[in-house]
């Protein structure tokens, strides 16, 4: 296990996450389509919350990673920490997409979900590769 | 024959599915947790395009388990379920962001993230056996 690699992922999809979910890109659109009214904020206790376990989640997000990553004997380097963060984009996809189809969310809530999963988990794939 | 095995776990994964999301079981709290109706739509065609969908995603993550213990080189009932297990602890971190930004209950989390760790463990192990 890669302590620092997993720590430095998860920072880093955490970091990505106020990007993509920020008004610069996504939030608005992921409010609508998630039928969130985002003006309405939740005090700072269930914010904090919120926050403290999405980035629980994201190390273990993180490490499961990891361990598909020191489990690998095909091959090493940035190339297959990428490969290995596809391969856990698609199963966070596959996930989301069942969920979606259920509550019948629309594609566009997909999409934006889904892409930050994948980009996300790319990132740390390669960023667990190099430490 | 890993298409064969792909095809399985994902049957599999369905027919989980049906059971864990029937009124038996955890239907109705789903429905009344995720703000979802109760209605069926009586359309076949939507039922089948519904089905086809929900199978070909399973299919994709049977693959990508497929593919992990390929590289892991390793085969069986233990090592399939192991892969399987660890990616449906992947699948419900990803349904936990999903719940708690959503403001959704733990309820909810719970429900879903155990069909995922559930079902994945048996594909993984469909997958590791044949």
């Amino acid at each position: 296990m890669h302590y620092l690699g997993i720590f430095l992922a998860a920072l880093a999809m955490f970091a990505l996450g106020a990007v993509w979910f920020s008004p610069l890109m996504f939030v608005n659109a992921w409010a609508r389509e998630a039928g969130i009214d985002v003006s309405k904020k939740p005090d700072g206790k269930t914010m904090g919350r919120q926050f403290g376990m999405t980035f629980v989640l994201l190390l273990v997000s993180a490490a499961v990673l990891d361990c598909f990553i020191t489990n690998w004997s095909a091959g090493e380097g940035l190339l297959h920490g990428l490969w290995v963060g596809v391969m856990g984009g698609i199963i966070a996809a596959t996930t989301t997409g069942i969920n979606y189809v259920f509550e019948q969310k629309s594609k566009t809530l997909f999409f934006i979900n889904a892409g930050y999963d994948l980009v996300g988990f790319c990132i740390m794939g390669m960023i667990l590769s190099l430490l | 024959m890993q298409i064969l095995a792909v095809v399985l776990a994902a049957v599999a994964g369905f027919i989980l599915g049906g059971f864990w999301y029937s009124p038996f079981l955890f239907g109705h709290v789903w429905a009344r947790e995720s703000g979802t109706p109760e209605t069926h739509n009586p359309d076949p065609k939507a039922q089948i395009r519904f089905s086809a969908t929900l199978l070909a995603l399973l299919a994709l993550a049977a693959l990508v388990l497929e593919q992990v213990l390929h590289w892991r080189g390793a085969n069986g009932a233990a090592e399939g379920l192991t892969v399987g297990a660890v990616g449906g602890v992947l699948a419900a971190a990803v349904v936990g962001m999903d719940t708690l930004f959503e403001r959704k209950r733990s309820v909810l989390f719970l429900i879903n993230a155990g069909y995922y760790l559930i079902a994945f463990g048996v594909m993984g192990l469909i997958v590791g056996v044949l």
